[in-house]
């Protein structure tokens, strides 16, 4: 718990003035001696309690104030000690019950220092006072405060409550060590009426405050993650950049090749070369445009380009003397090749057209007569032999 | 006593002009005591002119000079001065046939004059911001009065720490890096000298002893011109209260001092000598007198 800021000031010496040392957890705001100066009341001994605005901002601040005598004067001319503290939020009850209990601890060890002149030894310095023990903080924020020790000692006192007095010779509430449910166990008369609704209220305060912590959290953790998505985007969107201007590159290096073949085709093919510049007016829409360089860097590319032109205009001269030589050779090889090649491809398809097929299985053996069969299996007769039996069997006829 | 809690702050000092009083000196030293001590005495002399209402036209100044007045009257001193707060006064006193002399004066405690001094403690020395502002202030007749409380300067127990503060605000005033002003009007009090005045033979020997650093820078420095003074406001016994406190309060009024207060105030401003009140400005044969007695 923070939003308190622990104070002892005062004016021990007449010729040293205010004094003032800071106890924590939290600092003072603004100038502090502006609104903790303050002539002391009356009364030797009392509480004070009172707004206190600095930089526009309403804080509360609760001290004990004694009237002192200084430690260097005769004369008193408001010699004061107080001890408080600065209440910066709205604070729960048992938090405001602690913080009332502290201010009590310091004020014993501050005035225990006074002489019974109530003025502090010669020497003595409000700067040397320092806070030991449990951290102020932790002691603001113990559950177990004031309220509840008084809470169960009137039940003591009355005989009733949760605690078996009859039976129990004792109770020891540790405040170190007590949670809320601790306190909710032991609490009496502080559940009931008023009491019961401000700390009913400081509950759902609590919860509520829990609950803004998390969702502060949960708007953080937003943050970072809006952060990080801001940082991939960005990333993404350079990656972008260069895929585009790799793009550009591969379509001048595209349409750099496509002139050069264009080029190289001839002088008639010259004429088919588009325009380089913006696309004409009812170019179809699909059509890209020619990759435009940015003027940073036409000068040194448009020195190239100049170059380029010139040594293409000199290949055009070139080509334009040699070119019917040319043109005739080339149309020969073409149609030689031509020819060439329709003759391959006549006969490729005759060939695949031929009416002998392919067998893929052997045809089945024909049933014959044994000695047609011994006969076949006899030597065909050569042609001679043949004429000779031809003209054996010939006289009869 | 009558206490006041409304506090005339110097949040509007841009832009202004006309006489300023600046009192200085260490906690404790009768700053207050002096202030409300001239009031009282511009509000008792029927010889004189005085007007207490502020220019602002707000009662919260008058009634507190009003208060000072009743104070003094019934013998009570005033209390000590709050830490880090400022009120301007406005007045204006005057004379038949003379010019009428219109002046502010601020009232601020000793803590916040004090913190010029280098210390340990104290990282950065300044002043209070407020005052810084009206010392600032272009177009601003600027008087001082430098409070030394003789009581903490009885003789061979000086601790020179006025002669420290004293000595650094008039090189904070002077020096280009302060405040840088070109002259400087200063009148040196040695306030509750019916302590001390059996122990010096005079108000002289009390600021050389006590003062040597403060004393070779005005000698030193033809911008400064300076006066002495010492000062009481009269017979102080201490009244024991039924808690155990002792009070201060006045069983007579002396008022030679604050007489020679009023006219060293009128003459540096006005350059003219009030009627009945002592002389401050010396002639050729004060001065001779006057060199003199220094040796």
């Amino acid at each position: 718990m923070s939003g308190v800021a622990f104070f002892v000031c005062g004016t021990p010496s007449n010729h040293r003035g205010f004094e003032l040392v800071e106890l924590g957890p939290e600092r003072l705001p603004g100038s502090p001696e502006t609104y903790l100066d303050n002539a002391p009341p009356d009364a030797a001994d009392c509480h004070r309690i009172e707004h206190v605005v600095v930089d526009g901002q309403r804080y509360v601040q609760c001290s004990r104030v004694l009237r002192i005598n200084p430690n260097d004067a005769e004369a008193n001319r408001g010699a004061y000690v107080a001890v408080g503290c600065l209440i910066l939020e709205r604070l729960a009850l048992h938090a405001v019950a602690n913080c009332l209990d502290v201010v009590a601890e310091l004020y014993g060890r501050v005035s225990s220092a006074l002489t019974p002149d109530r003025a502090f030894p010669a020497g003595f310095r409000l700067a040397d006072l320092e806070h030991w023990g449990a951290p102020l903080e932790e002691r603001a924020a113990y559950q177990c405060s004031p309220l509840l020790v008084a809470d169960v000692v009137l039940q003591a006192l009355n005989g009733e409550g949760p605690v078996d007095w009859a039976k129990s010779k004792e109770v020891l509430l540790t405040p170190a060590e007590m949670t809320s449910a601790d306190v909710a166990r032991y609490q009496l008369y502080s559940r009931q009426g008023v009491l019961g609704s401000l700390a009913s209220l400081d509950l759902d305060r609590a919860r509520a405050q829990q609950t803004a912590q998390r969702a502060t959290m949960a708007a953080q953790t937003f943050v970072e993650l809006q952060h990080e998505w801001a940082g991939f985007e960005a990333s993404a969107q350079r990656l972008l950049a260069k895929g585009e201007a790799f793009k550009h590159l591969t379509f001048d290096a595209d349409s750099a090749v496509k002139r050069d073949r264009k080029l190289g085709a001839g002088s008639d093919a010259r004429a088919e070369v588009p325009p380089v510049g913006p696309s004409p007016e009812g170019a179809v829409p699909y059509e890209r445009p020619p990759y435009r360089m940015p003027q940073a860097f036409r000068i040194g590319s448009s020195r190239v380009r100049v170059g380029y032109d010139a040594a293409t205009r000199r290949r055009s001269a070139a080509q334009q003397r040699h070119g019917s030589q040319r043109s005739s050779l080339r149309r020969v090889v073409l149609v030689l090749t031509g020819g060439l090649l329709t003759v391959l491809a006549y006969y490729g398809v005759q060939k695949w057209r031929s009416p002998e097929p392919t067998v893929a299985t052997a045809p089945p053996p024909a049933v014959t007569e044994p000695e047609s069969q011994q006969a076949e299996q006899q030597p065909p007769e050569s042609n001679v032999a043949r004429e000779r039996a031809a003209l054996d069997a010939s006289p009869d006829q | 006593m009558t206490r006041f809690d409304n506090v005339v702050d110097g949040s509007t000092i841009a832009g202004r002009t006309g006489n300023f009083l600046f009192t200085v000196g260490g906690v404790a030293s009768g700053k207050s005591t002096l202030q409300n001590f001239l009031i009282h005495r511009l509000h008792v002399d029927e010889h004189v002119h005085f007007d207490r209402t502020n220019r602002d036209g707000k009662s919260a100044s008058e009634a507190y000079l009003n208060a000072w007045v009743h104070n003094i009257a019934a013998g009570y001193l005033p209390e000590r001065t709050q830490k880090g707060v400022l009120r301007e006064f406005n007045v204006r006193f005057g004379q038949r046939g003379r010019p009428s002399l219109d002046f502010s004066f601020i009232e601020i405690a000793g803590e916040d004059i004090r913190s010029i001094v280098p210390t340990v403690e104290q990282k950065q020395p300044k002043l209070n911001d407020h005052l810084e502002s009206y010392l600032r202030q272009p177009g601003v007749n600027k008087r001082f009065l430098f409070i030394s409380d003789a009581s903490r300067n009885r003789l061979g127990r000086g601790t020179f720490e006025e002669d420290v503060l004293f000595d650094t605000l008039i090189r904070y005033l002077l020096s280009d890096n302060g405040i840088g002003l070109r002259n400087l009007n200063i009148l040196f009090i040695a306030a509750k000298w019916d302590v001390v005045q059996n122990e010096y033979k005079s108000d002289r020997q009390y600021f050389r002893t006590n003062f040597p650093q403060t004393r070779s820078t005005v000698l030193s420095s033809p911008r400064i011109k300076a006066q002495y003074l010492p000062f009481s406001v009269g017979e102080v016994v201490l009244e024991r209260r039924e808690s155990g406190e002792s009070v201060a309060r006045l069983k007579s009024i002396e008022k030679r001092y604050v007489e020679f207060l009023i006219s060293w105030i009128y003459t540096s401003f006005t350059q003219r000598q009030l009627k009945g009140y002592p002389k401050v400005k010396f002639g050729l044969w004060g001065r001779i007198k006057n060199f003199f007695a220094a040796w």
